[in-house]
């Protein structure tokens, strides 16, 4: 892999490293006590920080693989200069005050003072590299503002450090984390190859204000998209908000139809908001492929199955039918045999609906959800199953619903996704913080089921974006089948 | 510039030069006469569509240069017409006659627009969208970058909105997707090959059960 040192350095130098408290240069160290590999703080000031012996320049210390340069932008291309002199393979430029801000003189100085050597460089102004299944954390986001998310199969490449962070965040489990800022070398496409080659990484979702090279990004999307999903939010459609990308990463944001037009042909899965990637993100990351478009629902909350039936009902276009298969699936609920409908007959009581969407009843337990999803295990006719739980009434027992949940998920070769819905536990005082934040029965349901590999979700429509997200995916892997 | 073979004269063509183009790349067009002399040709079949013939005339219609005849005295009082209102319109142009354009349009067409423009991003991207009167207003239109291929052409008709036109509608027969496809194609194929083609569109590319017709064209070559 050509960018192999990005992601696995064995030793990585801060230069500019700090003993202040707070400042980037001694966050970005600190939150490097966590890293497998040797870690070097550079600071000619210093004799040792944290305990670790200091370095006054990064050329006295023999092999380092990468090097983040946290210092004031007018002595940051000089530190540079000492990291291609000490052979140092991956430089990451944390500090802003170039292209961003019009000086693209020093980012040419960047480009010049590596040029022909084996060095490369991340950035400037990004947030760098974070890998968890390494503890690699270049972040300069202090641990205790924000806990980093668990080892996971997907990976972000973020032009906005803050933007990927987020998503980083909300999905809880990820493989790699890339922030690379105004990418005047290392490429957001450069990335997202060495991520395809990348076994820890099963999806890729990006967050793009503008592509370095367009041209070259469609040309070899393809390749990226063949081997794993990539979802794509493009920022910059606005013509105010194409100005404001200018100034936030120093690149213009393109046509907003033609680029749409380009992320289709290059098979990438493309969403609009923040909440849309993270949720197709989540789906693509834990689910089986989805073989076509029909779902069966099944809830203890007719209102909350209801919203989901209207989500997932797509228009018949009749049109499409004259298009090859892969355009004719479309999303909607599907519609039960007379055989399965039968036994949902003998199995469930008078007072609930058994068609699809399945609605339990408010009473319902946790062996009804059990007894139902098996029953649907073996329909060969329905593409997936989205249970939709409400863990309000007394009949449900959260850990059971969740075992059962588990269970399903385990036999169930297709897509399996859950909504428990969302409730914030107001136990304490109103106007603390701590008030708002959603720490409940559900929220460690749902942390429980995460950490089983099952998509869960607090709203129908997020589990809806889920969905069509698999659903778009499964269509470019028609395509891709049929090559025409 | 000078590409696989065929000399593309630089600037913008006529609607006559750029459906001669286009019909050499596979994408046909309506049989149709250019005359210099406004001397109506007996082998016209009609209705036809008479119009002016001028490179540097761009918007026809608008400027009442475009007239739809039925028979061969109609077309000459157009023809004498149109001049007319060309030079009167406009003074500077450089008129290379006038157009008597077979009228293909069947009771199942349907208007597309097909074009091509230079992307800042992706360099040149084909455009196809839903054409007629209200083309501007619904904007209905999907962009790929070159080369396409099959798939993109499917993927594009999926995209647009008023795709449902295109099928069986209003008594109308669905149209020949094929015919359809394969016309992309092969205005895809002619810009990759004549990169120096940067502009220009087929307005309208009409769609019948049949076949698809390039009904009128521009083409504007760098240079």
């Amino acid at each position: 892999m050509k960018l192999e040192k990005l992601f696995r350095p064995g030793s990585v130098a801060v230069v500019g490293a700090s003993r202040t408290a707070g400042k980037v240069g001694n966050i970005i160290l600190q939150n490097l006590t966590k890293f497998e590999g040797d870690v070097y703080p550079v600071n000619p000031g210093a004799d040792d920080i944290m305990g670790m012996p200091c370095y006054k320049s990064v050329r006295d210390i023999d092999d380092v693989d990468m090097a983040v340069v946290s210092l004031p932008q007018h002595i940051a291309n000089q530190a540079v200069r000492d990291c291609r002199d000490a052979g140092v393979d991956i430089v990451i430029i944390v500090t802003s005050g170039y292209g961003e801000v019009g000086n693209t003189e020093a980012e040419q100085e960047l480009l010049d003072i590596v040029a022909g050597t084996g060095t490369r460089i991340l950035g400037p102004n990004c947030l760098g590299v974070f890998n968890a299944h390494t503890g690699l954390d270049t972040l300069f986001i202090p641990e205790e503002k924000s806990a980093r998310p668990r080892p996971g199969n997907v990976s972000i490449v973020t032009q906005s450090g803050g933007v990927g962070f987020m998503v980083m965040n909300e999905l809880g489990h990820v493989s790699k984390y890339v922030s690379y800022g105004n990418q005047i070398d290392i490429s957001e496409l450069e990335i997202m190859e060495a991520l395809r080659d990348d076994e820890d990484t099963a999806v890729i979702a990006s967050y793009i204000e503008a592509l370095k090279d367009g041209r070259r990004f469609l040309d070899a999307m393809r390749g990226i998209t063949a081997r794993k999903p990539v979802v794509m939010l493009k920022a910059g459609r606005s013509t105010r908000g194409k100005q404001a990308a200018s100034s936030h990463t120093g690149s213009m944001a393109g046509s907003e139809a033609v680029y749409s037009g380009v992320l289709r042909q290059a098979h990438v899965v493309q969403t609009s908001t923040l909440a849309e990637t993270i949720d197709a993100a989540t789906a693509l990351s834990r689910c089986h492929p989805l073989p076509g478009g029909d779902i069966a629902v099944v809830t203890n909350c007719g209102g909350m199955a209801v919203m989901e039936t209207d989500m997932l009902s797509s228009h018949d276009n009749p049109f499409d039918r004259l298009l090859p298969a892969a355009w004719q699936h479309r999303l909607q609920l599907a519609d039960f045999s007379p055989e399965l409908q039968r036994h949902l007959d003998e199995l469930l009581p008078a007072h609930t609906s058994k068609r699809n969407p399945v609605d339990l009843g408010g009473d319902a337990d946790a062996d009804d959800y059990r007894r139902v999803l098996d029953l649907l295990a073996d329909q060969a006719d329905i593409d997936g199953v989205i249970a939709i739980g409400t863990l309000h009434p007394a009949s449900i027992d959260g850990g059971k619903l969740a075992l059962a949940f588990q269970r399903f998920a385990e036999r169930y070769s297709k897509p399996f996704l859950v909504s428990l819905g969302v409730e914030i536990e107001g136990k304490t005082e109103r106007g603390s913080s701590e008030y708002y934040k959603p720490v409940s029965r559900i929220s460690l349901l749902e942390d429980a089921l995460k950490e089983l590999g099952i998509p869960v979700y607090g709203t129908p429509e997020r589990l809806a974006n889920g969905i069509r997200a698999l659903h778009a995916h499964g269509r470019w892997q028609r395509i891709d089948e049929k090559d025409f | 510039m000078h590409h696989g073979g065929t000399f593309l004269r630089p600037g913008r063509m006529n609607e006559y030069e750029a459906k001669q183009v286009l019909r050499d790349a596979g994408i046909s067009g309506p049989r149709e006469t250019l005359l210099t002399d406004d001397h109506i040709p007996d082998d016209i079949c009609y209705p036809a569509y008479v119009k002016i013939c001028s490179r540097d005339i761009v918007h026809k219609s608008d400027a009442g240069l475009v007239t739809r005849v039925s028979s061969r005295e109609e077309a000459a009082g157009a023809a004498t017409d149109i001049r007319q209102r060309a030079h009167r319109a406009f003074p500077d142009a450089m008129i290379q006659g006038i157009l008597v354009s077979e009228d293909v349009s069947t009771g199942d067409s349907r208007e597309l627009i097909l074009g091509t423009t230079r992307d800042r991003d992706f360099g040149p991207v084909v455009s196809l969208g839903i054409g007629g009167v209200s083309a501007e207003i619904y904007a209905d239109v999907a962009f790929r970058a070159l080369p396409l291929r099959k798939k993109d052409v499917y993927d594009m008709l999926h995209e647009l909105k008023g795709r449902a036109m295109l099928g069986a509608f209003r008594g109308k027969k669905p149209v020949n997707l094929e015919a359809l496809s394969d016309t992309v194609l092969a205005f895809s194929s002619l810009l990759t090959e004549h990169p120096e083609v940067v502009e220009g569109d087929i307005n309208p590319l009409l769609v019948d059960a049949e076949r698809a017709v390039a009904a009128d064209a521009y083409l504007k070559v760098e240079g």
